[in-house]
Protein backbone atom coordinates (compact mmCIF):
# COMPACT_ATOMS: atom_id res chain seq x y z
CA UNK A 1 0.00 0.00 0.00
CA UNK A 2 1.43 3.41 -1.44
CA UNK A 3 -0.37 6.63 0.06
CA UNK A 4 0.90 9.12 -2.56
CA UNK A 5 -0.71 6.50 -5.26
CA UNK A 6 -3.80 5.77 -3.13
CA UNK A 7 -4.42 9.98 -2.64
CA UNK A 8 -4.05 10.39 -6.03
CA UNK A 9 -6.28 6.95 -7.12
CA UNK A 10 -9.20 8.14 -4.98
CA UNK A 11 -8.84 11.81 -6.23
CA UNK A 12 -9.36 10.57 -10.05
CA UNK A 13 -11.86 8.14 -8.85
CA UNK A 14 -13.97 10.62 -6.67
CA UNK A 15 -15.98 11.81 -9.72
CA UNK A 16 -17.74 8.45 -10.12
CA UNK A 17 -17.40 7.27 -6.55
CA UNK A 18 -19.33 10.59 -5.56
CA UNK A 19 -22.13 10.32 -8.69
CA UNK A 20 -22.51 6.32 -8.08
CA UNK A 21 -22.98 7.35 -4.07
CA UNK A 22 -25.49 10.18 -3.99
CA UNK A 23 -27.49 8.77 -6.58
CA UNK A 24 -28.34 5.23 -4.69
CA UNK A 25 -28.52 7.71 -1.54
CA UNK A 26 -31.44 9.56 -3.30
CA UNK A 27 -32.93 6.79 -4.53
CA UNK A 28 -33.41 5.01 -1.82
CA UNK A 29 -34.00 7.81 -0.12
CA UNK A 30 -36.91 8.81 -2.21
CA UNK A 31 -38.12 4.98 -2.73
CA UNK A 32 -38.85 5.42 1.39
CA UNK A 33 -40.60 8.44 0.76
CA UNK A 34 -43.69 6.20 -1.28
CA UNK A 35 -43.47 3.33 1.32
CA UNK A 36 -46.23 4.74 3.24
CA UNK A 37 -48.70 5.19 0.38
CA UNK A 38 -47.91 1.54 -0.56
CA UNK A 39 -47.85 0.20 3.21
CA UNK A 40 -51.85 1.24 2.72
CA UNK A 41 -53.21 0.12 -0.67
CA UNK A 42 -54.08 -3.33 -0.06
CA UNK A 43 -55.07 -3.97 -3.58
CA UNK A 44 -51.12 -3.90 -4.61
CA UNK A 45 -50.05 -6.53 -1.81
CA UNK A 46 -53.20 -8.58 -2.80
CA UNK A 47 -51.97 -8.26 -6.49
CA UNK A 48 -48.42 -9.22 -5.68
CA UNK A 49 -49.55 -12.54 -3.29
CA UNK A 50 -51.78 -13.57 -6.33
CA UNK A 51 -48.52 -14.09 -8.78
CA UNK A 52 -47.09 -17.64 -8.78
CA UNK A 53 -44.89 -19.09 -5.82
CA UNK A 54 -41.82 -19.56 -7.82
CA UNK A 55 -41.77 -16.02 -9.56
CA UNK A 56 -42.36 -14.34 -5.81
CA UNK A 57 -39.25 -16.52 -4.67
CA UNK A 58 -37.46 -15.56 -7.86
CA UNK A 59 -37.86 -12.03 -7.63
CA UNK A 60 -37.99 -11.69 -4.12
CA UNK A 61 -40.96 -10.16 -3.93
CA UNK A 62 -42.45 -12.68 -0.95
CA UNK A 63 -42.60 -10.11 1.67
CA UNK A 64 -44.92 -8.21 3.03
CA UNK A 65 -45.02 -4.54 1.46
CA UNK A 66 -46.69 -3.51 4.37
CA UNK A 67 -43.05 -4.37 6.40
CA UNK A 68 -40.55 -1.33 5.69
CA UNK A 69 -37.26 -3.51 5.69
CA UNK A 70 -39.44 -5.98 3.33
CA UNK A 71 -40.17 -2.78 0.87
CA UNK A 72 -36.77 -1.74 0.55
CA UNK A 73 -35.34 -5.31 -0.14
CA UNK A 74 -38.09 -5.99 -2.72
CA UNK A 75 -37.77 -2.82 -4.26
CA UNK A 76 -34.39 -1.55 -4.22
CA UNK A 77 -32.10 -4.46 -2.60
CA UNK A 78 -33.21 -7.46 -5.33
CA UNK A 79 -33.19 -5.30 -8.44
CA UNK A 80 -32.16 -1.99 -8.92
CA UNK A 81 -29.31 -1.89 -6.32
CA UNK A 82 -27.85 -5.24 -7.80
CA UNK A 83 -27.44 -3.93 -11.00
CA UNK A 84 -25.92 -0.95 -10.02
CA UNK A 85 -23.46 -2.32 -7.39
CA UNK A 86 -22.36 -5.14 -10.74
CA UNK A 87 -21.89 -2.50 -12.76
CA UNK A 88 -19.89 -0.23 -10.21
CA UNK A 89 -17.81 -2.84 -8.79
CA UNK A 90 -16.91 -4.44 -12.24
CA UNK A 91 -16.13 -0.94 -13.93
CA UNK A 92 -13.94 0.13 -10.81
CA UNK A 93 -12.07 -3.29 -11.00
CA UNK A 94 -10.81 -2.96 -14.31
CA UNK A 95 -10.63 0.79 -14.16
CA UNK A 96 -8.20 0.17 -11.72
CA UNK A 97 -5.80 -2.55 -13.14
CA UNK A 98 -6.66 -3.63 -16.83
CA UNK A 99 -7.12 -0.43 -18.33
CA UNK A 100 -4.01 1.03 -16.51
CA UNK A 101 -2.26 -2.04 -18.68
CA UNK A 102 -4.25 -1.41 -21.76
CA UNK A 103 -3.29 1.92 -22.17
CA UNK A 104 0.36 2.09 -20.95
CA UNK A 105 0.16 4.22 -17.76
CA UNK A 106 1.18 1.52 -15.51
CA UNK A 107 4.45 1.73 -17.03
CA UNK A 108 4.91 4.92 -15.12
CA UNK A 109 3.79 3.83 -12.05
CA UNK A 110 6.07 0.48 -11.74
CA UNK A 111 8.83 2.62 -13.09
CA UNK A 112 8.78 3.92 -9.48
CA UNK A 113 10.11 2.61 -6.49
CA UNK A 114 6.65 1.17 -5.37
CA UNK A 115 6.99 -2.46 -6.00
CA UNK A 116 4.14 -4.43 -8.42
CA UNK A 117 2.70 -5.95 -5.43
CA UNK A 118 2.67 -2.48 -3.35
CA UNK A 119 0.91 -0.83 -6.38
CA UNK A 120 -1.46 -3.85 -6.60
CA UNK A 121 -2.54 -3.92 -2.87
CA UNK A 122 -2.96 -0.18 -3.24
CA UNK A 123 -5.51 -0.30 -6.00
CA UNK A 124 -7.70 -2.93 -4.68
CA UNK A 125 -7.88 -0.63 -1.05
CA UNK A 126 -9.23 1.78 -3.50
CA UNK A 127 -11.88 -0.87 -5.00
CA UNK A 128 -12.79 -1.53 -1.32
CA UNK A 129 -13.23 1.82 -0.09
CA UNK A 130 -15.31 2.82 -2.92
CA UNK A 131 -17.34 -0.11 -2.40
CA UNK A 132 -17.79 0.45 0.98
CA UNK A 133 -18.24 3.90 0.43
CA UNK A 134 -21.18 3.69 -2.20
CA UNK A 135 -23.01 0.79 0.45
CA UNK A 136 -22.37 3.15 3.05
CA UNK A 137 -24.38 5.71 1.14
CA UNK A 138 -27.10 3.19 0.92
CA UNK A 139 -27.57 2.52 3.94
CA UNK A 140 -27.89 5.57 5.05
CA UNK A 141 -30.32 6.72 2.58
CA UNK A 142 -32.30 4.23 3.67
CA UNK A 143 -32.25 4.84 7.47
CA UNK A 144 -32.57 8.76 6.90
CA UNK A 145 -35.58 7.69 4.51
CA UNK A 146 -36.93 5.73 7.48
CA UNK A 147 -36.59 8.42 9.98
CA UNK A 148 -38.09 10.91 7.72
CA UNK A 149 -41.15 9.65 6.29
CA UNK A 150 -42.67 5.75 8.59
CA UNK A 151 -43.42 5.72 11.91
CA UNK A 152 -40.51 3.78 12.33
CA UNK A 153 -42.34 0.83 14.59
CA UNK A 154 -41.83 -1.78 11.60
CA UNK A 155 -38.18 -1.12 10.90
CA UNK A 156 -36.03 -3.26 12.48
CA UNK A 157 -32.38 -1.77 12.24
CA UNK A 158 -30.19 -4.82 12.81
CA UNK A 159 -31.91 -6.70 10.29
CA UNK A 160 -31.47 -3.29 8.26
CA UNK A 161 -27.77 -3.54 9.39
CA UNK A 162 -27.53 -6.96 8.63
CA UNK A 163 -28.77 -7.12 5.25
CA UNK A 164 -26.19 -3.91 3.76
CA UNK A 165 -23.10 -5.79 5.77
CA UNK A 166 -24.41 -8.90 3.46
CA UNK A 167 -24.65 -7.38 0.02
CA UNK A 168 -21.52 -5.34 0.15
CA UNK A 169 -19.67 -8.91 1.05
CA UNK A 170 -21.29 -10.45 -2.07
CA UNK A 171 -20.38 -7.49 -3.95
CA UNK A 172 -16.34 -7.57 -2.19
CA UNK A 173 -15.94 -10.96 -4.00
CA UNK A 174 -17.33 -9.51 -7.08
CA UNK A 175 -15.29 -6.85 -6.93
CA UNK A 176 -12.16 -9.56 -6.05
CA UNK A 177 -12.59 -11.94 -8.93
CA UNK A 178 -13.34 -9.04 -11.37
CA UNK A 179 -9.81 -7.34 -9.98
CA UNK A 180 -8.19 -10.54 -10.35
CA UNK A 181 -9.48 -10.63 -14.19
CA UNK A 182 -8.09 -6.91 -14.41
CA UNK A 183 -4.65 -8.11 -12.83
CA UNK A 184 -4.27 -10.89 -15.45
CA UNK A 185 -5.66 -10.04 -18.80
CA UNK A 186 -3.65 -7.42 -21.04
CA UNK A 187 -7.10 -6.30 -22.75
CA UNK A 188 -9.55 -3.85 -20.64
CA UNK A 189 -12.44 -5.71 -22.95
CA UNK A 190 -11.04 -8.45 -22.10
CA UNK A 191 -11.06 -8.34 -18.01
CA UNK A 192 -14.55 -6.14 -18.50
CA UNK A 193 -16.08 -9.72 -20.70
CA UNK A 194 -14.74 -12.11 -18.06
CA UNK A 195 -16.22 -10.41 -15.31
CA UNK A 196 -19.45 -9.23 -16.41
CA UNK A 197 -19.88 -12.84 -18.06
CA UNK A 198 -19.21 -14.94 -14.72
CA UNK A 199 -21.50 -12.29 -12.76
CA UNK A 200 -24.33 -12.59 -15.16
CA UNK A 201 -24.19 -16.54 -15.24
CA UNK A 202 -24.17 -16.06 -11.46
CA UNK A 203 -27.26 -13.92 -11.65
CA UNK A 204 -28.70 -16.30 -14.41
CA UNK A 205 -28.12 -19.37 -12.33
CA UNK A 206 -29.58 -17.96 -9.08
CA UNK A 207 -32.89 -16.64 -10.99
CA UNK A 208 -33.01 -20.52 -12.77
CA UNK A 209 -32.53 -22.29 -9.19
CA UNK A 210 -35.51 -20.14 -8.03
CA UNK A 211 -37.61 -20.85 -10.57
CA UNK A 212 -37.88 -24.55 -10.39
CA UNK A 213 -37.54 -27.05 -7.88
CA UNK A 214 -35.95 -29.40 -9.94
CA UNK A 215 -32.80 -27.74 -10.71
CA UNK A 216 -32.33 -25.83 -7.39
CA UNK A 217 -29.16 -27.69 -7.34
CA UNK A 218 -28.08 -24.89 -9.34
CA UNK A 219 -28.07 -22.31 -6.06
CA UNK A 220 -24.35 -24.35 -4.98
CA UNK A 221 -23.09 -22.60 -8.05
CA UNK A 222 -23.93 -19.21 -7.55
CA UNK A 223 -22.78 -16.38 -4.91
CA UNK A 224 -26.21 -14.69 -5.38
CA UNK A 225 -27.93 -17.65 -3.71
CA UNK A 226 -25.93 -15.99 -0.44
CA UNK A 227 -28.23 -12.91 -0.98
CA UNK A 228 -31.51 -13.81 0.94
CA UNK A 229 -33.03 -10.63 2.41
CA UNK A 230 -36.15 -12.40 3.39
CA UNK A 231 -34.20 -15.46 5.52
CA UNK A 232 -32.14 -12.14 7.04
CA UNK A 233 -35.11 -10.52 7.99
CA UNK A 234 -36.76 -13.88 9.31
CA UNK A 235 -33.69 -14.35 11.79
CA UNK A 236 -32.76 -17.75 9.81
CA UNK A 237 -29.52 -16.92 7.65
CA UNK A 238 -26.13 -17.20 9.70
CA UNK A 239 -25.21 -13.69 8.85
CA UNK A 240 -21.77 -13.99 11.30
CA UNK A 241 -20.14 -17.46 9.35
CA UNK A 242 -21.76 -16.14 5.97
CA UNK A 243 -19.78 -12.93 6.08
CA UNK A 244 -16.67 -14.61 7.43
CA UNK A 245 -16.80 -16.77 4.43
CA UNK A 246 -16.87 -13.76 1.76
CA UNK A 247 -13.91 -11.72 3.81
CA UNK A 248 -11.74 -14.73 3.46
CA UNK A 249 -12.45 -15.72 -0.31
CA UNK A 250 -12.34 -11.34 -0.89
CA UNK A 251 -9.14 -11.47 0.89
CA UNK A 252 -7.84 -14.83 -0.81
CA UNK A 253 -8.45 -13.40 -4.48
CA UNK A 254 -7.41 -10.16 -3.45
CA UNK A 255 -4.19 -11.88 -2.41
CA UNK A 256 -3.92 -13.92 -5.01
CA UNK A 257 -4.15 -11.11 -7.82
CA UNK A 258 -1.29 -9.35 -6.58
CA UNK A 259 1.04 -12.45 -6.56
CA UNK A 260 -0.18 -13.06 -10.13
CA UNK A 261 0.24 -10.06 -11.22
CA UNK A 262 4.02 -9.75 -9.70
CA UNK A 263 4.76 -12.94 -11.84
CA UNK A 264 3.61 -11.27 -14.49
CA UNK A 265 4.95 -10.44 -18.16
CA UNK A 266 3.86 -6.85 -18.91
CA UNK A 267 3.81 -5.37 -22.72
CA UNK A 268 4.05 -1.74 -21.34
CA UNK B 1 25.90 1.28 -14.44
CA UNK B 2 23.88 -0.62 -16.71
CA UNK B 3 24.86 -4.61 -18.33
CA UNK B 4 22.92 -6.80 -20.15
CA UNK B 5 23.95 -9.91 -20.27
CA UNK B 6 23.33 -12.64 -23.30
CA UNK B 7 19.70 -11.35 -23.06
CA UNK B 8 16.99 -13.89 -24.91
CA UNK B 9 13.69 -13.37 -25.14
CA UNK B 10 11.71 -14.91 -28.12
CA UNK B 11 7.66 -14.32 -28.45
CA UNK B 12 5.42 -16.49 -30.08
CA UNK B 13 6.03 -15.05 -33.42
CA UNK B 14 9.84 -15.49 -33.64
CA UNK B 15 10.39 -12.23 -32.96
CA UNK B 16 11.98 -10.67 -30.02
CA UNK B 17 16.12 -10.47 -28.85
CA UNK B 18 18.62 -13.13 -29.45
CA UNK B 19 21.81 -12.62 -27.14
CA UNK B 20 21.74 -9.33 -26.25
CA UNK B 21 24.95 -8.10 -24.69
CA UNK B 22 26.11 -4.83 -23.80
CA UNK B 23 26.82 -2.31 -21.09
CA UNK B 24 26.93 1.30 -20.07
CA UNK B 25 29.39 2.56 -18.01
CA UNK B 26 28.93 5.79 -15.68
CA UNK B 27 29.19 9.21 -17.47
CA UNK B 28 28.25 7.49 -20.45
CA UNK B 29 25.85 7.99 -22.96
CA UNK B 30 24.83 5.05 -24.82
CA UNK B 31 22.77 5.08 -28.31
CA UNK B 32 20.61 2.09 -28.48
CA UNK B 33 19.82 2.36 -32.52
CA UNK B 34 17.91 0.19 -34.88
CA UNK B 35 14.94 0.36 -37.21
CA UNK B 36 11.08 0.34 -36.49
CA UNK B 37 10.45 -3.59 -34.69
CA UNK B 38 14.15 -4.10 -34.19
CA UNK B 39 13.82 -4.98 -30.20
CA UNK B 40 14.99 -1.91 -28.65
CA UNK B 41 11.61 -1.25 -26.72
CA UNK B 42 12.06 -5.01 -25.84
CA UNK B 43 15.19 -4.34 -24.17
CA UNK B 44 14.13 -1.70 -22.31
CA UNK B 45 11.20 -3.36 -20.68
CA UNK B 46 13.82 -6.21 -19.56
CA UNK B 47 15.42 -2.82 -17.80
CA UNK B 48 12.32 -1.94 -16.25
CA UNK B 49 11.59 -5.07 -15.24
CA UNK B 50 8.45 -5.23 -16.96
CA UNK B 51 9.42 -8.80 -18.51
CA UNK B 52 11.53 -11.64 -17.06
CA UNK B 53 14.22 -12.75 -19.29
CA UNK B 54 13.87 -16.10 -21.00
CA UNK B 55 17.60 -16.42 -20.82
CA UNK B 56 20.82 -14.26 -19.57
CA UNK B 57 20.08 -11.15 -17.28
CA UNK B 58 19.74 -7.40 -17.51
CA UNK B 59 21.29 -5.48 -14.29
CA UNK B 60 21.02 -2.43 -13.03
CA UNK B 61 24.03 -0.86 -10.18
CA UNK B 62 24.43 -4.53 -9.50
CA UNK B 63 20.80 -5.44 -8.66
CA UNK B 64 18.76 -8.28 -11.07
CA UNK B 65 16.41 -5.59 -13.35
CA UNK B 66 13.83 -8.68 -13.20
CA UNK B 67 13.83 -9.56 -8.76
CA UNK B 68 15.43 -6.57 -7.34
CA UNK B 69 13.43 -3.77 -9.51
CA UNK B 70 12.36 -1.55 -6.60
CA UNK B 71 16.04 -1.31 -5.17
CA UNK B 72 16.53 0.34 -9.17
CA UNK B 73 13.73 2.30 -9.50
CA UNK B 74 14.67 4.53 -6.73
CA UNK B 75 17.68 6.14 -9.10
CA UNK B 76 15.71 5.57 -12.24
CA UNK B 77 14.51 7.96 -14.78
CA UNK B 78 12.69 6.52 -17.70
CA UNK B 79 10.72 8.13 -20.55
CA UNK B 80 8.43 5.27 -22.08
CA UNK B 81 8.32 4.81 -26.07
CA UNK B 82 4.88 5.42 -26.25
CA UNK B 83 3.83 7.69 -23.50
CA UNK B 84 0.83 7.61 -21.48
CA UNK B 85 0.04 9.34 -18.66
CA UNK B 86 -2.15 8.50 -15.77
CA UNK B 87 -5.92 9.54 -17.42
CA UNK B 88 -7.94 12.32 -15.95
CA UNK B 89 -4.80 14.20 -14.27
CA UNK B 90 -3.32 17.53 -14.59
CA UNK B 91 0.40 17.81 -15.12
CA UNK B 92 1.10 18.30 -11.53
CA UNK B 93 -1.15 16.45 -9.76
CA UNK B 94 0.82 13.86 -12.34
CA UNK B 95 4.16 14.80 -11.33
CA UNK B 96 2.91 15.06 -7.18
CA UNK B 97 1.82 11.37 -8.07
CA UNK B 98 5.26 10.40 -9.00
CA UNK B 99 7.31 12.58 -6.96
CA UNK B 100 5.32 10.92 -4.04
CA UNK B 101 5.60 7.70 -5.17
CA UNK B 102 9.69 7.67 -5.01
CA UNK B 103 9.58 9.52 -2.11
CA UNK B 104 11.28 12.73 -3.67
CA UNK B 105 11.99 15.45 -0.60
CA UNK B 106 12.86 18.60 -3.08
CA UNK B 107 10.92 20.34 -5.68
CA UNK B 108 13.85 22.04 -6.69
CA UNK B 109 15.13 20.11 -9.76
CA UNK B 110 11.21 19.95 -10.96
CA UNK B 111 10.85 23.66 -10.71
CA UNK B 112 13.93 24.36 -12.56
CA UNK B 113 12.95 21.99 -15.60
CA UNK B 114 9.51 23.48 -15.75
CA UNK B 115 11.22 27.10 -16.10
CA UNK B 116 13.75 25.51 -18.53
CA UNK B 117 11.37 23.35 -20.62
CA UNK B 118 8.76 26.79 -20.33
CA UNK B 119 5.99 23.81 -19.33
CA UNK B 120 2.49 24.93 -18.21
CA UNK B 121 1.55 22.39 -15.69
CA UNK B 122 -1.48 23.69 -14.96
CA UNK B 123 -3.08 21.98 -18.05
CA UNK B 124 -4.74 18.79 -17.97
CA UNK B 125 -3.15 15.93 -19.69
CA UNK B 126 -5.39 15.25 -21.78
CA UNK B 127 -5.59 18.73 -23.47
CA UNK B 128 -1.90 18.48 -23.80
CA UNK B 129 -0.15 18.84 -27.64
CA UNK B 130 2.42 15.95 -28.28
CA UNK B 131 5.19 18.28 -27.60
CA UNK B 132 3.93 19.06 -23.95
CA UNK B 133 3.14 15.49 -23.35
CA UNK B 134 7.10 14.90 -24.35
CA UNK B 135 8.20 17.79 -22.08
CA UNK B 136 6.22 16.46 -19.06
CA UNK B 137 8.18 13.16 -19.74
CA UNK B 138 11.50 14.87 -19.56
CA UNK B 139 10.62 16.97 -16.29
CA UNK B 140 9.16 13.47 -14.88
CA UNK B 141 12.27 11.67 -15.88
CA UNK B 142 14.79 14.05 -14.60
CA UNK B 143 13.27 15.67 -11.44
CA UNK B 144 14.23 13.00 -9.02
CA UNK B 145 18.00 13.47 -10.10
CA UNK B 146 18.44 9.57 -10.83
CA UNK B 147 21.40 7.78 -11.61
CA UNK B 148 20.62 5.89 -14.60
CA UNK B 149 18.31 7.69 -17.16
CA UNK B 150 16.39 5.57 -20.08
CA UNK B 151 15.03 7.04 -22.58
CA UNK B 152 12.99 5.41 -25.07
CA UNK B 153 13.10 7.54 -28.40
CA UNK B 154 12.82 10.60 -26.26
CA UNK B 155 12.68 13.62 -28.46
CA UNK B 156 9.99 13.27 -31.16
CA UNK B 157 7.50 16.04 -30.91
CA UNK B 158 9.89 18.38 -29.84
CA UNK B 159 10.64 21.43 -31.68
CA UNK B 160 14.21 21.95 -33.05
CA UNK B 161 15.03 24.76 -29.90
CA UNK B 162 13.59 22.35 -27.19
CA UNK B 163 15.65 19.83 -29.06
CA UNK B 164 18.54 21.78 -28.17
CA UNK B 165 17.71 22.47 -25.09
CA UNK B 166 17.14 18.29 -24.21
CA UNK B 167 20.40 18.07 -25.90
CA UNK B 168 21.85 20.41 -23.39
CA UNK B 169 20.28 18.84 -20.57
CA UNK B 170 21.71 15.54 -21.39
CA UNK B 171 25.54 16.27 -21.54
CA UNK B 172 25.10 18.33 -18.52
CA UNK B 173 23.58 15.03 -16.64
CA UNK B 174 26.52 12.85 -17.96
CA UNK B 175 28.96 15.10 -16.57
CA UNK B 176 27.90 14.64 -13.51
CA UNK B 177 28.72 10.86 -14.19
CA UNK B 178 24.74 9.78 -14.75
CA UNK B 179 24.74 6.45 -16.60
CA UNK B 180 22.43 7.36 -19.63
CA UNK B 181 20.47 4.82 -22.37
CA UNK B 182 18.98 6.69 -25.35
CA UNK B 183 17.13 4.40 -27.63
CA UNK B 184 16.11 5.83 -31.05
CA UNK B 185 15.54 4.62 -35.23
CA UNK B 186 16.96 7.56 -36.42
CA UNK B 187 21.30 8.60 -35.88
CA UNK B 188 20.58 12.17 -36.45
CA UNK B 189 18.83 11.99 -32.65
CA UNK B 190 21.72 10.20 -31.30
CA UNK B 191 24.50 12.68 -33.45
CA UNK B 192 25.40 14.76 -30.82
CA UNK B 193 24.74 12.72 -27.32
CA UNK B 194 26.15 9.13 -27.79
CA UNK B 195 29.69 8.03 -26.70
CA UNK B 196 28.81 4.63 -27.50
CA UNK B 197 26.44 3.70 -30.64
CA UNK B 198 24.92 -0.03 -30.71
CA UNK B 199 23.22 -1.11 -33.83
CA UNK B 200 20.33 -3.57 -33.25
CA UNK B 201 17.98 -5.47 -35.89
CA UNK B 202 15.85 -8.05 -35.73
CA UNK B 203 16.49 -9.00 -32.40
CA UNK B 204 20.65 -8.64 -32.75
CA UNK B 205 23.15 -6.55 -31.84
CA UNK B 206 25.09 -6.23 -34.99
CA UNK B 207 27.20 -3.43 -34.06
CA UNK B 208 28.70 -1.71 -31.47
CA UNK B 209 30.81 1.77 -32.18
CA UNK B 210 32.60 3.91 -30.31
CA UNK B 211 31.24 6.61 -31.41
CA UNK B 212 34.81 9.34 -30.91
CA UNK B 213 37.27 6.62 -32.54
CA UNK B 214 34.90 6.64 -35.39
CA UNK B 215 34.83 10.64 -35.58
CA UNK B 216 39.07 10.43 -34.91
CA UNK B 217 38.81 8.17 -37.46
CA UNK B 218 36.78 10.06 -40.13
CA UNK B 219 38.70 13.34 -39.45
CA UNK B 220 41.49 11.82 -41.05
CA UNK B 221 40.32 13.30 -44.33
CA UNK B 222 40.74 13.15 -48.16
CA UNK B 223 40.69 15.61 -50.72
CA UNK B 224 39.32 15.36 -54.37
CA UNK B 225 41.38 17.44 -56.97
CA UNK B 226 40.60 17.93 -60.10
CA UNK B 227 43.49 19.26 -62.83
CA UNK B 228 43.42 21.21 -65.51
CA UNK B 229 45.51 18.98 -67.16
CA UNK B 230 45.61 14.92 -67.28
CA UNK B 231 49.55 14.97 -67.28
CA UNK B 232 49.67 16.20 -63.72
CA UNK B 233 47.55 13.18 -62.61
CA UNK B 234 50.65 11.73 -63.97
CA UNK B 235 53.39 13.42 -62.14
CA UNK B 236 52.00 12.98 -59.10
CA UNK B 237 51.85 9.62 -59.38
CA UNK B 238 55.57 9.97 -59.07
CA UNK B 239 55.74 12.22 -56.53
CA UNK B 240 55.24 10.65 -52.64
CA UNK B 241 52.01 11.99 -52.05
CA UNK B 242 49.72 9.23 -51.29
CA UNK B 243 46.82 8.95 -53.88
CA UNK B 244 44.57 6.57 -52.93
CA UNK B 245 42.52 7.00 -56.23
CA UNK B 246 42.45 8.44 -59.44
CA UNK B 247 40.41 8.64 -62.86
CA UNK B 248 40.40 10.98 -65.80
CA UNK B 249 42.21 14.43 -64.73
CA UNK B 250 41.11 13.55 -60.65
CA UNK B 251 43.11 12.27 -58.03
CA UNK B 252 41.94 11.20 -54.42
CA UNK B 253 44.65 12.50 -52.02
CA UNK B 254 44.99 11.00 -48.27
CA UNK B 255 46.13 13.62 -45.93
CA UNK B 256 48.36 11.69 -44.03
CA UNK B 257 50.78 14.50 -43.41
CA UNK B 258 51.36 18.27 -42.78
CA UNK B 259 48.44 19.81 -44.70
CA UNK B 260 50.93 23.02 -45.96
CA UNK B 261 53.10 20.25 -47.28
CA UNK B 262 50.39 19.22 -49.79
CA UNK B 263 49.12 22.22 -50.58
CA UNK B 264 53.18 23.19 -51.49
CA UNK B 265 53.01 20.57 -53.74
CA UNK B 266 49.60 21.39 -55.43
CA UNK B 267 50.35 24.74 -55.80
CA UNK B 268 52.65 23.93 -58.82
CA UNK B 269 49.66 23.08 -60.95
CA UNK B 270 46.85 24.33 -62.41
CA UNK B 271 43.58 23.29 -60.40
CA UNK B 272 40.30 23.36 -61.56
CA UNK B 273 38.40 21.98 -58.60
CA UNK B 274 39.22 21.27 -55.18
CA UNK B 275 36.61 19.65 -52.54
CA UNK B 276 36.77 17.60 -49.26
CA UNK B 277 34.48 15.56 -49.10
CA UNK B 278 32.50 15.01 -46.05
CA UNK B 279 31.67 11.59 -44.69
CA UNK B 280 28.42 11.76 -42.60
CA UNK B 281 28.66 9.83 -39.89
CA UNK B 282 25.00 8.88 -40.85
CA UNK B 283 26.81 7.26 -43.82
CA UNK B 284 28.13 4.73 -41.68
CA UNK B 285 25.11 3.45 -39.70
CA UNK B 286 23.35 3.69 -42.85
CA UNK B 287 25.28 1.22 -44.29
CA UNK B 288 24.64 -1.52 -41.43
CA UNK B 289 21.14 -0.83 -42.08
CA UNK B 290 21.16 -2.00 -45.74
CA UNK B 291 24.00 -4.03 -45.41
CA UNK B 292 22.53 -6.68 -43.07
CA UNK B 293 19.34 -6.33 -44.82
CA UNK B 294 20.79 -8.31 -48.09
CA UNK B 295 22.54 -10.98 -46.30
CA UNK B 296 18.91 -12.04 -45.22
N1 LIG C 1 4.60 -9.27 -26.27
C1 LIG C 1 4.95 -9.47 -27.55
N2 LIG C 1 4.48 -10.53 -28.22
C2 LIG C 1 4.83 -10.75 -29.49
N3 LIG C 1 5.67 -9.96 -30.18
C3 LIG C 1 6.18 -8.90 -29.58
C4 LIG C 1 5.84 -8.58 -28.23
N4 LIG C 1 6.51 -7.47 -27.88
C5 LIG C 1 7.20 -7.09 -28.97
N5 LIG C 1 7.02 -7.95 -30.00
C6 LIG C 1 7.67 -7.87 -31.32
O1 LIG C 1 9.04 -7.78 -31.14
C7 LIG C 1 9.61 -6.88 -32.10
C8 LIG C 1 10.42 -5.81 -31.37
O2 LIG C 1 9.55 -4.85 -30.83
P1 LIG C 1 10.07 -3.55 -30.10
O3 LIG C 1 8.89 -2.83 -29.57
O4 LIG C 1 11.14 -3.91 -29.15
O5 LIG C 1 10.69 -2.72 -31.31
P2 LIG C 1 11.44 -1.32 -31.30
O6 LIG C 1 12.85 -1.59 -31.67
O7 LIG C 1 11.20 -0.61 -30.04
O8 LIG C 1 10.74 -0.56 -32.50
P3 LIG C 1 10.25 0.96 -32.64
O9 LIG C 1 11.39 1.74 -33.19
O10 LIG C 1 9.16 0.86 -33.64
O11 LIG C 1 9.78 1.42 -31.32
C9 LIG C 1 8.45 -6.35 -32.90
O12 LIG C 1 8.41 -7.06 -34.11
C10 LIG C 1 7.25 -6.64 -32.08
O13 LIG C 1 6.15 -6.90 -32.89
MG1 LIG D 1 10.09 1.09 -29.44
Amino acid sequence: MNLALYKAMMKSHSKLLITYSCSVFLYLYLLVMTFPMFAESQQLNDVLKGLPESVQVAFGIQGNLSNVNDYMAMNFYNSLYLYILMAYAILTAIQLVSRFVDRGSMAYLLSSPVSRVQVINTQAMVLITGLFVVNLFTYFGGYLGVLSFTDKNGFDMSIFTQMNLIVMLIFLVISAYSFLFSCLFNEEKLAMGASFGITILFYSLDLASKLSEEIDWLKYFTIFSLYQPQKISQGDYNVLSTSMILSIVAIVLFILSASLFKRRDLTL
Amino acid sequence: MIEVNNLTKEFSNKKGLFDVDFKVEKGQIFGYLGPNGAGKSTTIRHLLGYVKPQKGQAKINGFDCWSESEKIHGQLGYIPGEIAFVEGMSAVDFLNLMSGMRGTKSNEKRNELIARFDLDIKTPVRKMSKGMKQKLAIISAFMHDPEVIILDEPSSGLDPLMQREFVDLLHEEKKKGKTILISSHIFSELEDTADIIAIIRHGKLIKTQDVHTLREEMAKNIYEVEFQNQEDVHSLMNSDLAISNHEGNKATISVDRDVNEIFKYLSRYKIKKFDVPKQRLEDIFMKYYNDKEEHL
